[in-house]
């Protein structure tokens, strides 16, 4: 899970960074939100959980994004997005599937 | 990603704003009309401006005689208060398939149905398109949209931080400079001054669908139980269907208890599940016309006995998200505050707008030098999104009063007949735009002063409602009020349409909208 190539040309490098970004970042914020949200249902009600995390999640995201765009090493932003995010993702997912907390 | 943050986030704020500017003008347009969206079906919708006393307004009246004509086997009644943005009660049903059937509007005072308007108008067709393109197929509409918002988020934060002089920028419009300038300094002025608002309105607007934007959330503590959040968050309710016949209590005196545990509000709108059925309930829900939270307060009643089976009213957590939406919604009756809403979204469209022309600008002589396709493409983009929708929009309008009632053409109502004239002439005007650089932005301005003031002539022609008669009663207000921007919007695209003639004497980027552009 290292970093692209470095010689591959500016244009496929962007192309992979904005797909990294939008998409490891959504799964990313949806991943941790839905984590933060199963945890938070165990101190508070659960729907004011869920609401409260779903409303912050657009937050997290934004901040997902903007950094996305900024850091300039690939391989941080590999790491972050595309392990990070899948790994936060399915975990709520089997949250999710085991029929919630 | 490239050498100081300052850099990236410029780039970020171009390409974001490229890309998917012509989006969130469409967004920004059809949300800035939605704040009218019940003035524009009083003016649609002929047959409906009514001088309604609302003080007559009876359930027991109303609801039976507007389900009347249908199944009595159906999954939902739903009936709509009339208020004071919309004089008549609205109605619709819900088959044994989900399927949503209306709306039938009804004059209050006696419950006599409202001829079929023909027409999706303000309520149908404009404001769903603010938020879901009318793309339904796997909610991609919503999903654009969304995306487009968090696009405008980053736009926003990025603007800020590539901006050097923010105070002086409050007083700044060379509306006499060259295009790049003077385009630069709206796109500035709009852009700070409307700052607040433009970032709430579209946090705002994201919040609202939470649920489709982040299911896994919802999942991840409720699992895939869909109907014990909407109960727990929403409070909805209903109870299985026993197939015995049922009966239907006095809905008036349902009313009264419900408006009494809400201390004087009264519902803005009733459903009753499974009408009919022995085990029918009624849903009363509480009035969002007098404070700014979309509040979700319900009182369920069984429809037999009219006895209380449950109230509902929103958790902490859940009530911030209800004002969050409230504050988007603007369902609450406040006329000043309204029109705030409706300039600053027009604050939005212009900012919009003139970044992209900044941009085209800025590049119109290196590509062209360069022979780059950018500045014609964009260009075209630009005009059709920008001019191209509004005429769009007011070629609905003039459908809307040319149109007679009932026709048909090519299998198709006179509903959808308004809708393609919509989505028709917006095509020509992407191809009128691509075809003719140059001079596409001044003819499509004097399109928009045509069509505007065309739509002012067929309303008075067609409805006998002209802006003085329309004026002097309270009721047609509405009507007038969509008159006076139609004449007042003409105005606007003329000068624009002069300003751009004046430009093509002199369209070159000047040495300092370059150095504003680094």
């Amino acid at each position: 899970m290292s970093g692209p190539d470095a010689a591959m040309p500016q244009g496929v490098l962007l192309a992979l960074r904005i797909l990294l970004v939008l998409g490891g970042g959504y799964l990313l914020a949806a991943g941790v939100s839905g984590l933060a949200a199963a945890m938070l249902a165990l101190v508070m009600p659960r729907v004011e959980a869920v609401v409260l995390m779903a409303m912050l999640a657009f937050v997290v995201y934004l901040a997902l994004l903007l950094w996305g765009f900024t850091e300039r090493s690939r391989a941080l932003l590999w790491a972050v997005f595309g392990v990070g995010g899948l790994l936060a993702f399915a975990f709520a997912k089997l949250i999710a599937w085991s029929g919630g907390a | 990603m490239d050498q100081t943050f300052r850099k990236s986030m410029a780039w970020l704020h171009t390409w974001a704003g490229v890309v998917l500017g012509a989006l969130l003008f469409a967004i920004f347009w059809m949300g800035t009309l939605s704040v009218f969206d019940k003035e524009i079906d009083r003016w649609m919708m002929p047959d409906t401006r009514l001088a309604a006393p609302l003080e007559t307004v009876s359930l027991d009246r109303l609801l039976p005689q507007a389900a009347a004509e249908i199944d009595p086997n159906v999954g939902l009644w739903w009936l709509g208060m009339p208020g004071d943005r919309q004089p008549v009660a609205e109605f619709w049903y819900v088959d044994m398939n989900g399927e949503w059937y209306g709306p039938a509007f009804l004059d209050p005072r006696n419950g006599a149905r409202i001829a079929d308007q023909g027409t999706l108008a303000g309520t149908g067709f404009i404001f769903p398109f603010h938020f879901s393109l009318h793309l339904g197929w796997q909610n991609l509409g919503y999903w654009l949209v969304g995306l487009a918002g968090m696009a405008m988020l980053a736009l926003l934060v990025s603007g800020v931080v590539i901006h050097r002089k923010i105070f002086a920028d409050f007083f700044t419009f060379r509306w006499q400079r060259k295009l790049p300038r003077s385009s630069l300094d709206l796109h500035n002025l709009t852009g700070v001054l409307g700052l607040p608002f433009h970032f709430v309105i579209t946090l705002s607007g994201l919040i609202i669908f939470f649920a489709i934007h982040f299911p896994g959330v919802v999942n991840s503590v409720y699992g895939g139980d869909r109907a014990t959040f909407n109960r727990d968050a929403f409070g909805s309710f209903q109870r299985e269907a026993t197939g015995a016949p049922g009966s239907l209590a006095p809905l008036d005196r349902m009313a009264a208890e419900a408006t009494r545990i809400w201390g004087g509000d009264p519902p803005g709108f009733v459903r009753v599940w499974r009408p009919g059925d022995a085990n029918a309930t009624v849903e009363m829900r509480r009035t969002r016309a007098r404070s700014i939270d979309m509040n979700v307060d319900a009182v369920h009643f069984d429809a037999a006995t009219g006895e209380v089976l449950r109230t509902h009213t929103a958790a902490p957590v859940v009530h911030v998200q209800r004002f969050i939406a409230g504050l988007h919604f603007i369902q609450f009756e406040h006329w000043p505050l309204r029109w705030l809403y409706f300039v600053l979204g027009l604050s939005g469209c212009v900012m919009t707008g003139t970044g992209y022309v900044y941009w085209v600008e800025t590049r119109r002589k290196r590509h062209a030098a360069q022979g780059l396709p950018g500045v014609r493409i964009v260009e075209g983009l630009t005009v059709g999104a920008v001019a191209g929708i509004i005429i769009a929009t007011l070629a609905f309008f003039v459908a809307n009063r040319l149109l007679p009632l009932g026709v048909t053409f090519a299998g198709q109502e006179r509903a959808a007949l308004e809708v393609w004239a919509f989505y028709l002439i917006w095509l020509v005007t992407f191809a009128h735009a691509w075809s003719r650089p140059g001079r596409a932005w001044r003819e499509q301005c004097w399109a928009i002063v045509g069509l505007a003031m065309l739509a002012v002539v067929l309303n008075a022609a067609t409805t006998g409602d002209h802006l003085v008669r329309a004026l002097a009663h309270r009721h047609l207000w509405p009507v007038a009020g969509m008159d006076l921007l139609l004449l007042a919007g003409a105005p606007v695209a003329t000068l624009i349409a002069l300003r751009l003639t004046r430009r093509r004497i002199a369209a070159r980027p000047s040495q300092d909208a370059l150095k504003a552009a680094e």
